[in-house]
């Protein structure tokens, strides 16, 4: 597979914001801060992975960044458009993908197809055709006759990933894309990101798996109770926790030890960060 | 009292009750408990009231030859509601019921696992008949008619033979059908059954159509000169589950017996065939076959037509929402007959159109409006929301306004073109109306909830909806009538669409 046949390279803009901007995102759900004061950039043609262990905050900051849940304070901004001002300019730069394909049981690939290209207001004669190499790609083509309701994991997800790429996104936002997948699924979707983004799109992706990150990813940022605690390269996360492995790397930045640290530093007073 | 062994089928049955009662809500649960003080403060009074007055009469009298017929009709129409809903509880309890997959892979044996299931299964079809027999128990105990008691041992065998019933015809379409359409058939044969009988508790409402208001005539009308000629010796088998009602010891013990044997045999019988299907009902459904490969190009349409087929496909491929949508017209048949008694052929067809098409508005927006399965996809896109739903509040518009319309123009072509001009605005306005009724106050759920009582609108939209709804065939009846102060039933629909309007609200987070 190469990038040129399957992913069209993104056009360049001329202001060059970033792909995705948080700035101070926060958010509380009851008495709890689920995120707090994050902040952080991803470029275009970057890889950006967030782990962190379960409830830091993860899924949270993606439906914030997908326009699903609003802020409490903070923004996020999809190539300068905020989430919460310009929500329909930043949407239409966007695709999410959740770890439960967003599809419908009933419909065939195509009719999910035309119904997710209507509400990214693509030009059905352009939309058509897109769809059909988009199926073709993923090895769905065979089955456009059936319904997606006696589909495999592997296969809604990758029917997913279809409406996900299918009007062009700039910045995709996938919360635990390879859970339940199979080797063969797992690689295509693995390709499929990498071509996306040596096409110029920008990929903020949460996992769990952390060979995935350190394979797939330009950068990693780690966040535990809300706050991102460490972000850089794969190697410069090594090099900053005097670690061998990315695991050793992560359980030393989000391990009890980690957070109690953490939670002293929180009760004190903040000084200038 | 010491409790009953784990894993025995009476620790089975604890588990199940507890389950069955923690899935009530707190509001089910006030409203259980109120009903039953209030049904208990009528009983009373019926009993300190009509008591005294009955004293007189020989209540308790063996049988009479005559009345054996009716009442075994009565019992097969009662029996008939209970395998409906037993078909139904068979299936959930069968192959849904989340706890299934742990039950058969622990040690406890799949007989037990079976008998606790059709135990709750014969409990589901005896309440499902609750709301006729506990009112006419309570009557006959108020009353003294000690002799009617016998009815609770009927019931008691007529639900676990609807158990059986139920069990053996659930498990044998599952195995000729696959679980997806067995759960479509049943569905659609229960809300036939319901439907059905409802409509049989009706037709004395249609015998009075033509203007047969007297007693005496009604009860010369063909179907009860039917029913009147039923014969049913008393010693015959059909008979026996009457006399048992009757509290003949010797066919009540009988039918009870006839009944645990039923049962004791049935969960024999079909371990089996339970456990086999327990293991393929979590297999994904039979996908469609591929086509021949006739390699066409894809064709996409517009947004809006991309956002009306995906409606109208979701409805149409899904048999058991949309049986269950249309057999809710049913119910309104009756409302219907003071327009038939009228004998203004514009106006029945008028109120008929306009009645039917609006409450197939109102379910078919329920559907496009508020059961969307993927309501993150939709957030997530940049069509901006108001459109959508406007296109969403089209395609529950659009299918009961061509109905209504093709009524119309059936109208129209007998030669009443006057009456089809006045309905035709009406008919706009009724679906219309409706619909916005549901767009103004979204009420998102699973489509899968759509009919399940939490998942219910409240109760002053249900009231308003109703009051748009009857004064809009009000107005159809009175301006096809010449009745120019229909005009006024038509200021009061409005006025319930202003009220709806005034109160609506978003569903944008």
């Amino acid at each position: 597979m190469t990038s040129d046949a399957h992913i069209p390279p993104v056009q360049a803009r001329p202001d060059a914001a970033p792909a995705l901007e948080l700035v101070n995102l926060s958010k509380r759900f009851g008495g709890r801060e689920a995120v707090r004061q994050l902040n952080l950039r991803v470029e275009a043609g970057e890889l950006y992975a967030l782990l962190g262990p379960n409830g830091a905050g993860k899924t949270s900051t993606i439906r914030m960044i997908a326009g699903l849940s609003r802020p409490d304070a903070g923004e996020a901004r999809i190539l300068g458009h905020s989430v919460t001002t310009h929500a329909q300019a930043a949407k239409q730069q966007l695709a999410y993908l959740p770890d439960d394909p967003l599809l419908y049981d009933k419909l065939t690939p195509p009719e999910y197809l035309e119904f997710v290209a209507g509400l990214w207001g693509m030009n059905a004669a352009q939309a058509a055709p897109e769809a059909e190499r988009l199926l073709t790609w993923l090895q769905l083509w065979p089955h456009r006759h059936e319904r997606t309701e006696g589909f495999s994991r592997g296969m809604k997800q990758k029917l997913a990933l279809a409406g996900a790429l299918i009007h062009g996104p700039r910045l995709l936002l996938l919360d635990e894309p390879l859970t339940g997948l199979d080797a063969a699924a797992s690689r295509q979707v693995k390709d499929a990101l990498r071509e996306f983004v040596d096409a110029g799109g920008a990929v903020v992706l949460t996992t769990h798996i952390l060979e995935v990150a350190e394979r797939l990813a330009d950068r990693i940022g780690i966040i535990a109770q809300g706050e991102l605690v460490a972000e850089g390269t794969p190697a410069e996360l090594l090099a900053r926790t005097a670690t061998a492995t990315l695991e050793d790397a992560f359980l030393s930045l989000t391990g009890p030890a980690a957070q109690q640290d953490h939670q002293t530093n929180a009760l004190q007073p903040r000084g200038g960060e | 009292m010491k409790s009953a062994p784990p894993g025995s089928l009476l620790w089975l049955l604890r588990w199940q009750t507890r389950a069955a009662l923690a899935n009530l809500s707190a509001r089910q649960r006030w409203s259980i408990g109120i009903g039953l003080v209030l049904f208990s403060a009528l009983l009373i009074f019926v009993g300190v009231t009509l008591r005294p007055d009955l004293s007189a009469l020989t209540l308790n009298a063996p049988l009479a030859g005559a009345a054996v017929p009716l009442l075994a009709l009565g019992l097969v129409v009662l029996w008939t509601m209970m395998i409906a809903a037993a078909v139904n509880a068979a299936l959930a309890a069968l192959f849904t019921r989340g706890d299934l997959t742990l039950l058969l892979h622990s040690p406890i044996a799949p007989r037990t696992v079976l008998a606790s299931r059709a135990l709750g299964v014969a409990l589901s079809a005896g309440v499902s008949v609750a709301l006729l027999m506990v009112p006419l128990l309570a009557a006959a105990a108020v009353l003294g008619v000690w002799r009617a008691m016998g009815l609770l041992g009927w019931w008691l065998a007529a639900a676990v033979l609807a158990a059986c019933v139920g069990l053996w015809l659930t498990l044998g379409l599952v195995r000729t059908l696959g679980v997806q359409r067995t759960r479509t058939v049943s569905a659609v044969l229960g809300s036939l059954i319901g439907a059905a009988v409802f409509l049989a508790f009706q037709w004395p409402n249609f015998l009075r159509i033509s203007g047969q208001g007297r007693a005496a005539d009604r009860i010369n009308t063909p179907p009860f000169d039917f029913l009147a000629g039923l014969r049913l010796p008393s010693d015959s088998l059909l008979a026996l589950p009457v006399r048992a009602a009757w509290s003949e010891p010797g066919p009540l013990l009988g039918l009870l017996g006839a009944a645990a044997l039923c049962l004791m045999l049935t969960v024999t019988a079909l371990t089996r065939l339970f456990v086999l299907g327990a293991q393929t009902s979590q297999e994904r459904p039979t996908a469609r076959l591929p086509r021949p490969a006739a390699a066409r190009p894809l064709r996409f349409r517009t947004a809006r037509s991309a956002t009306l087929l995906k409606e109208w496909r979701l409805i149409w491929r899904d048999p058991a929402l949309l049986s269950r949508t249309l057999l809710q017209l049913l119910y309104l048949v009756p409302l219907l007959a003071p327009a038939l008694r009228g004998g203004n052929i514009g106006a029945t067809v008028g109120v008929g159109v306009v009645l039917l098409t609006s409450n197939l508005a109102v379910s078919l927006a329920q559907l496009t409006l508020n059961a969307e399965d993927a309501p993150d996809l939709l957030r997530s896109a940049p069509r901006s929301p108001a459109v959508l739903r406007r296109d969403k509040w089209l395609a529950a518009s659009l299918p009961p306004l061509g109905l209504g319309v093709a009524g119309l123009a059936l109208l129209a072509f007998r030669g009443q073109l006057g009456a089809a001009a006045i309905d035709l605005p009406l008919l706009l306005l009724g679906v219309g109306g409706s619909a916005l009724m549901v767009l103004w106050q979204p009420l998102p759920t699973r489509r899968a909830d759509l009919f399940r009582r939490q998942q219910a609108p409240p109760f002053w939209l249900t009231l308003l909806t109703l009051v748009f709804q009857l004064t809009m065939a009000g107005t159809v009846y009175l301006l096809n009538a010449g009745q120019w102060w229909g005009l006024g039933t038509l200021a009061v629909a409005l006025a319930a669409l202003a009220i709806a309007y005034g109160q609506r609200r978003s569903d944008a987070s």
